[in-house]
């Protein structure tokens, strides 16, 4: 059951982002890949490191970590943010000023990015996360999250990273698929995450931020 | 990566290195090795610590006492009251000041300070040697005025949000708990208090709130004072025009007590009122550790200071900002007016640890922006520069006013002025 | 990674050096004091956030002027008129010097 939730909706989802993708900078070259880099850093020291970090390490679980994500996820997520196909107060009019090619070159800058996580604070909760994360609920019918974002949460191209992001940010962002307040990939999340329990998603928060 | 501890600087490490090394440096005047310590991480003491780091080129050390993990911003904060911004929005990690000004944070609070051995006793067991010490511990409650305010449980039950973190989530789940048709009752001190047109603003934001989703709901503010102390008829304007029938303004009305547990309001003239949601701004006074040591010498509430260095009056090497002290004639007790003083307050510390004159002509403004909605913003604006013969800051004839009218403009400017303003004093 | 923030040397003595007509003599750490006072909406050493103008590196007669067309009322403004009229003109040139000389 879990790999046929992931299988149908996940090649769907996959084709559609690869789509999108190539549509909107598929064609972009990263030519001059130092160049890219300066360009990034230039933007991120003017207003992303206050939140993110300088290299996207993240002190503060309010603010999600970006070091380590997939380029296209996070450029995905900043062309969502201006065009407001996602939406966050915090984060509109940081993205609107950003060109596409900003956006692929911060992406590719936080993905080279390291930064090691610390083990999760509370280990009997995040043992209960380990075994939903790779087993799901199947007396509630939620699949297994490996199934989609990989055994050890390191996702894809198209499907986020989520080994070592902040607990309370991935609550935080499981509660806002819950209410589709997540405006934006919520297809196949919402309809997993209306299964889960309050605890499920803060133990699965807590084994990933420890990963 | 560092998650919720606070980072030590390389050089600083431990309190008790920082005590060592303070030691031999206490009685050097040189602005190599002197130790500034501060307490609060505000927008005075984290704007001073920024400052004397940068001013000084990192010749002097530098460590800020702040109890909490991220600064959590009081402006913009009455729009999560609202719903239409989060508590990340407000929330700023204090990484920065560590990190690229290598100032050292402690995550403590201070119990005491003993003037002569120039040292504060942090909660957590520890002390600290200081050269100078600034004190920016914002606003404390005069909780004794309200009596029924003391009593178990009523001070989580009947929330004031006046320093923004728990509370405003903990207001804002009260507020979306309301029934329909229920009312919000806001009572303001007589001034001073922290923010003049912080209560006006509020009651702008939850109506707007309720006007849409609890639209039989009412507003009712509860003011001590005359009439609206800040940008008076901006505010009565937005009521009338956008809040009609929602937003209710009582002048002349003092609280003296409050039952939590009926949620009901005791005026000193007036009948008792009852609330669905009550929320009470007590009388304020300086912080409570600058009223423990002394500092408090206008009326006992507020710290006077000398304005080109911000030294307390009270206390020799001791500097006090923002909030806490007895301000000029015409000076807000306002965010960025806090900043302003701990710019002063950080150019003059490295004068006087360096061996230098302070500026003898302090000149600051003060900028404030007020949220009618969602999107529509006033302001007030003053100018204040020092005056010789009064020993004070005086606002300069002829500048400063207020908008002439609310505007979508200017709630952009105001948006920018936070982020601006959030940067300046803590990246 | 630090940005170097502040005035260069060179901006300190051009500033003092500045084509000053009056008889009295700019302190740059006096101006400094003056100028923080700006970072609060167009950011530390002039470099803005988004959403407001950046100071740092502007040409320093087209910012003396515009100051001075905001003290005059003939810029229209929502605030900058009423802050810049807190200011002499001397201290608005000193200011506008002050930024010119700040790396972008």
């Amino acid at each position: 059951m879990t790999m046929e939730t992931c299988g149908w909706a996940g090649r769907a989802l996959r084709r559609a982002l690869v789509l999108g993708l190539l549509g909107t900078w598929g064609l972009v070259s990263g030519a001059n890949a130092q160049s890219d880099e300066q360009r990034a850093k230039k933007i991120v020291s003017g207003s992303c490191f206050i939140c993110h970090g300088a290299d996207g390490e993240s002190s503060s679980e309010v603010f999600p970590r970006l070091a380590g994500q997939h380029w296209e996820y996070t450029a995905k997520q900043l062309e969502n943010f201006k065009s407001g196909k996602r939406k966050s107060t915090a984060m509109a009019s940081m993205a609107g000023k950003l060109s596409t090619e900003d956006m692929v070159a911060l992406g590719k800058f936080f993905e080279s990015r390291n930064a090691p996580s610390e083990p999760a604070k509370d280990q009997d909760l995040a043992g209960m996360g380990k075994y939903i994360y790779l087993h799901g609920n199947r007396y509630s019918a939620v699949p297994a999250c490996a199934s989609c974002h990989g055994k050890e949460g390191l996702g894809t191209a198209s499907l986020p990273r989520l080994a070592g992001q902040y607990a309370v940010y991935i609550e935080a962002q499981l509660k806002q698929f819950n209410q589709r307040e997540r405006t934006n990939d919520n297809e196949v999340m919402h309809s997993i995450v209306a299964k889960m329990t309050p605890l499920e998603m803060a133990a699965v928060a807590e084994y990933l931020s420890g990963k | 990566m560092k998650r919720r501890q606070f980072v030590q600087t390389a050089g600083a490490g431990s309190i008790l290195g920082a005590l060592g090394m303070v030691a031999g440096c206490a009685t050097s005047g040189a602005g190599n090795g002197a130790h500034v310590v501060i307490v609060g991480g505000g927008f005075g003491g984290a704007t001073a610590a920024k400052y004397i780091r940068l001013w000084s080129d990192q010749s002097i050390r530098v460590t800020l006492v702040e109890p909490n993990a991220s600064f959590v911003s009081c402006p913009i904060s009455n729009l999560v009251l609202g719903g239409t911004r989060t508590m990340a929005d407000i929330t700023t990690p204090y990484d920065n000041l560590a990190r690229r000004h290598g100032v050292n944070l402690v995550r403590d609070r201070v119990t005491g300070i003993d003037a002569d051995k120039r040292i504060v006793r942090l909660a957590g067991g520890g002390e600290l040697g200081y050269d100078r010490l600034i004190l920016s511990p914002g606003i404390d409650f005069m909780w004794e005025t309200l009596p029924g305010m003391n009593k178990p449980g009523a001070q989580d039950k009947v929330l004031h949000a006046w320093k923004a973190g728990p509370q405003t989530v903990a207001l804002r789940q009260q507020l979306e708990a309301m029934p329909d048709g229920g009312v919000y009752a806001l009572t303001i001190p007589l001034a001073p208090y922290r923010c003049p047109p912080g209560p006006y603003e509020r009651a702008c934001q939850v109506a707007s709130y309720l006007q849409k989703a609890k639209p039989k709901s009412k507003v009712v503010i509860f003011d001590a004072n005359d009439d609206v102390t800040s940008k008076g008829p901006l505010f009565k304007k937005a009521w009338a025009d956008r809040y009609k029938g929602i937003v209710e303004y009582r002048p002349k009305h003092t609280v003296v007590d409050v039952d939590a547990a009926t949620n009901t309001l005791k005026f000193e003239f007036n009948d008792d009122f009852k609330a669905a949601v009550l929320n009470v701004l007590p009388a304020m006074r300086a912080g409570d550790i600058a009223v423990k040591t002394g500092l408090a010498t206008a009326n006992k509430r507020w710290c006077e200071v000398d304005f080109l260095t911000h030294e307390a009056k009270a206390a020799r090497n001791i500097h006090v900002l923002g909030d806490s002290i007895q301000v000029a004639p015409l000076m807000p007790k306002s965010g960025h007016m806090a900043n302003q003083h701990g710019k002063t307050c950080a150019a003059a510390v490295v004068a006087l640890l360096t061996g230098k004159q302070p500026n003898t002509l302090p000149i600051y403004t003060n900028t404030c922006y007020s949220f009618v909605s969602a999107d529509e913003a006033v302001h007030v604006a003053s100018v204040h520069r020092y005056d010789a013969a009064q020993k004070t800051m005086l606002t300069v004839p002829g500048s400063g006013g207020v908008s002439t009218a609310a505007s979508e403009l200017e709630g952009g400017y105001a948006m920018a002025w936070a982020r601006n303003i959030w940067a300046d004093t803590l990246a | 990674m630090k940005r170097k923030i502040g005035i260069s040397a060179a901006g300190l003595l051009a500033l003092s050096m500045s084509g000053w007509t009056q008889a009295q003599t700019v302190d740059p750490l006096q101006v400094r004091g003056w100028a923080s006072t700006c970072a609060t909406c167009h950011g530390t050493a002039g470099v803005a956030q988004p959403g407001m103008d950046s100071l740092a590196g502007l040409n320093k007669d087209d910012l003396y002027k515009k100051m001075l067309d905001f003290k005059s009322g003939r810029k229209p403004a929502t605030l900058m008129h009423q802050l810049a009229k807190g200011y002499s003109d001397e201290q608005l040139q000193a200011l506008a010097a002050y930024y010119a000389a700040l790396n972008k």
